[in-house]
């Protein structure tokens, strides 16, 4: 990173390469859509290039990174938030009865019948997506990332313990949630 | 509660059942989170506690239900894009740089050309000025109209000669050979 605040053009092509698919697959577990996963990270790597004057190395570079994601993701949701809520206006379901609504969908009139990987990966995928976003990015960054506590909450912005905390709430949530399909 | 420890504790928790100390503790040792005391007074409670354990049990099986979620890398051509829009934005970027500091004088590059227009202008002037006064002893004609009379190309061609950048780009300008056939070696 340090060559590319010196504006080495090689360098920033290697960062690229290096953390594309980090990128890519941080934002596609937050939005679900390949696409708008795609944009969100090169959005992302916009971002670091306009910003190289101003990187301090005195946090990874990872961390760096994904603070800027969390935040690119962060708006991404409240933008689809408000979206939804224009279209939906006081229509809106509940998203609770969501994941029931999925079940109901995929398991139909046997429900102790064996779900094959697809529908439990859109179980799995909807009990996610029922967490609150900041959950979410915890869960996403300690799963797949493999952040430590300490790490999530320099990304977040958050104390230690809150992250402890947020991810007990989500650890729990998911629990309630998929915990008959164990 | 001060507003330091509101930040310490999970931002979600207004829409959250209140915390669960012994959740958060389990939860944590499951992350490996957990200092090595801590870790070991919680192994003994599950040793020992049948229902703690299946709370664990289950919570970790979930943690791992995850691992069927897809994962996404990025397209083949992720990498050539994402430069490319780099590449436009440095190139944008140098551009408004360019335009900002110019902008910051706009007269600061007409400053020589408008010289060079005053001072041509004024040895148009005089010497016009000379022979009208000469010419107009002889033809009739006053000097003001003399002088327009002299300076009449200048004044045909000051729409053309106005967006001359500098005094330095006319000299370029002379510079360049009017045949460019003289510059090719023989």
């Amino acid at each position: 990173m340090l060559k590319v605040s010196e504006d080495d053009q090689t360098a920033f092509e290697q960062l690229v390469v290096r953390y594309q698919d980090r990128l890519v697959g941080f934002f596609f577990h937050i939005v679900h859509d390949r696409t708008v996963a795609e944009d969100l990270a090169q959005e992302a790597f916009l971002r670091v290039f306009r910003a190289r004057d101003r990187y301090e190395p005195t946090a990874r570079f990872s961390t760096w990174l994904f603070r800027i994601a969390h935040n690119l993701a962060s708006n991404q949701i409240r933008g689809a938030v408000r979206r939804r809520e224009v279209s939906l206006g006081n229509s809106s379901q509940d998203s609770s009865s969501n994941l029931d609504t999925v079940l109901a969908e995929q398991s139909g009139l046997m429900p102790t019948r064996q779900l094959d990987s697809d529908e439990m990966q859109q179980l799995v995928r909807q009990a996610v997506s029922q967490l609150s976003e900041r959950q979410r990015t915890a869960v996403v960054l300690h799963r797949f990332e493999e952040m430590s506590y300490e790490e999530i909450g320099e990304v977040m912005g958050l104390g230690t313990v809150a992250v402890k905390s947020l991810l007990s709430r989500a650890r729990m949530k998911l629990k309630e949630s998929l915990e008959r399909y164990l | 509660m001060s507003e330091e420890q509101l930040n310490e504790r999970d931002p979600d928790s207004d829409e959250a059942a209140p915390a669960d100390p012994q959740l958060e503790e389990l939860v944590a040792y499951l992350d490996g989170e957990l200092a090595s005391d801590a870790a070991a007074l919680l192994e003994k409670q599950l040793a020992s506690n049948q229902n703690l354990r299946s709370a664990a049990d289950k919570l970790d099986r979930t943690w791992k239900m995850l691992d069927v979620m897809e994962d996404a890398a990025a397209g083949a051509d992720f990498t050539t894009r994402t430069l490319d829009s780099i590449q436009i934005l440095s190139s944008a970027s140098a551009q408004t740089q360019e335009i900002t500091s110019s902008s910051r004088d706009p007269f600061r590059n007409l400053a020589p050309a408008g010289l060079l227009l005053w001072g041509l202008a004024g040895f148009l002037g005089t010497t016009g000025g000379i022979l009208a006064s000469r010419l107009s002893a002889t033809t009739g004609i006053s000097d003001a109209d003399a002088a327009l009379l002299e300076n009449l190309d200048l004044l045909q061609n000051y729409g053309d000669m106005r967006p001359l950048p500098d005094l330095e780009f006319l000299q370029q300008l002379h510079q360049i050979p009017l045949n460019p056939a003289q510059e090719q070696p023989e």
